[in-house]
């Protein structure tokens, strides 16, 4: 994800070029998709997120500053609409059946997905501040400084919710499991 | 029990955010201590675990779909807007402009620096109206008429008076007549040495004009008052004859004698 090419994207769309925009869905709806299933974890409510996140990154580019880097004000905006859409529903539902990993062999695929769908339960146990910390600290690879811009926490904040998160995973995954 | 100190450091260790010196340690802290290096291993696990989750492809509308509710028009048209703005602003801050923007800055700050510099050392000293005395002069001179001579006109239905007066370059031939029934009123003159300017009635009754070399003839009824002006291009003029007719019948005359 290189920041000045990012950059270079988004001043194009705001010349109004359709297709600058369009790799910006090409690259990045796949990741936000994940965000937002993660700690919504519903396929469809996901799939309404993203689309959500993207006409507002579109509406809302011209306040785009470029001091940040446009993934994490991307991540920013997904995470703010996945709470928004978890406060409306209060309810959690189970993961969807139909996730398929990537470039796996069949074995090591049926692996990922029980361990994957293992973990996601394990996150739907935890608060939503630790599950978004969690989210993405590891699936996204955010760092403190990133994810404290992302959330609007400080960075001391960031590393007491990571810590605690695993904490409460530790509890809910390994020693039940080890 | 870990110790809270070392839970952090344990988890900066996972982060790889450690210092040396703190690494170092940490490790003598879980050399010694079994549940922090259960803590720790455990801790890698579910690290490792959580790296490892994959990705999921999302569903196969769901770009199209995004692409489908971006308003690209309205973004397509304000970007026009702005780029003619932005196009503006740039030619306004361009460097080409600089020199005139300095050159204007020059010229304003020279003309207050004046301003302050002659109010300051060559202030006229103020005067109030009342101290103010003497004559206006009009240095253009006026035009100096003088009467040359006065006619009465009292005839059976036709009574006036005929003013002639004179400047050095023209006549003015005043006329106030009052007649009850319709009279024409003849001025012959040099005409050589007078031209016609202008025919002025005081009261607006229609009347005919005419208007030849050497004389002006004008229609009247009822009360009214006329000016005729003449040029006058020689010094010495003969009289100027006045003729008034009732029905074509000739009912008064006289000459209007120039004085010097």
């Amino acid at each position: 994800m290189n920041r000045e090419d990012d950059h270079i994207l988004v001043r194009q769309c705001l010349q109004g070029n359709q297709k600058a925009f369009e790799e910006i869905v090409e690259k990045y709806h796949k990741i936000i998709f994940n965000v937002v299933l993660r700690v919504l974890n519903d396929v469809e409510d996901a799939a309404d997120v993203t689309q959500t996140v993207f006409l507002k990154t579109y509406e809302s580019l011209d306040k785009f500053s470029v001091r940040y880097k446009f993934f994490s004000w991307l991540y920013k905006i997904a995470i703010n609409e996945s709470l928004n859409t978890l406060r409306q529903r209060k309810q959690i539902n189970s993961i969807d059946d139909d996730f398929v990993s990537t470039d796996k062999g069949p074995d090591e695929k049926y692996y990922d997905l029980e361990k994957g769908e293992r973990i996601q339960q394990a996150l739907m146990e935890i608060g939503i501040d630790y599950r978004t910390t969690i989210v993405l600290n590891y699936f996204h690879d955010l760092s403190y400084d990133e994810i404290s811009y992302v959330l609007e926490i400080p960075v001391k904040t960031v590393k007491s919710r990571l810590f605690t998160a695993r904490k409460l995973l530790r509890t809910i995954l390994i020693k039940e499991e080890l | 029990m870990v110790n809270e100190k070392y839970f952090k450091l344990i988890n900066q260790e996972i982060d790889g955010k450690n210092s040396p010196r703190k690494s170092m340690r940490l490790n003598k802290y879980l050399d010694q201590n079994q549940e922090a290096r259960k803590s720790y291993k455990e801790l890698s696990t579910l690290s490792s675990l959580l790296s490892k989750i994959p990705i999921v492809e999302p569903p196969e509308y769901l770009k199209q779909n995004i692409l489908n509710t971006i308003p690209f028009n309205t973004r397509i048209k304000r970007a026009k807007k702005q780029s003619i703005i932005w196009s503006l602003i740039e030619f306004l801050f361009s460097k080409k402009l600089s020199f005139t923007y300095a050159f204007s800055l020059g010229v304003v700050a020279g003309i207050v620096l004046l301003s302050i510099v002659y109010s300051v050392f060559f202030k006229q000293p103020s005067v109030h109206i009342s101290d103010l005395y003497g004559t206006m002069i009009i240095n253009q001179p006026t035009v100096d008429f003088r009467v040359s001579e006065r006619l009465q006109i009292n005839e059976n239905s036709v009574q006036g008076d005929v003013q002639l007066s004179y400047s050095s370059d023209a006549l003015l031939v005043e006329v106030k007549i009052n007649s009850q029934s319709k009279i024409d009123i003849d001025l012959e003159f040099e005409h050589n040495g007078l031209v016609f300017q202008g025919f002025r009635k005081y009261n607006a009754i229609d009347n005919t004009l005419a208007v030849k070399n050497n004389s002006i003839q004008f229609s009247h009824l009822g009360e009214n008052k006329y000016l005729i002006v003449l040029g006058r291009t020689t010094p010495n003029l003969s009289p100027i004859h006045m003729k008034i007719f009732a029905s074509e019948t000739l009912i008064f005359h006289d000459d209007l004698h120039l004085l010097q």
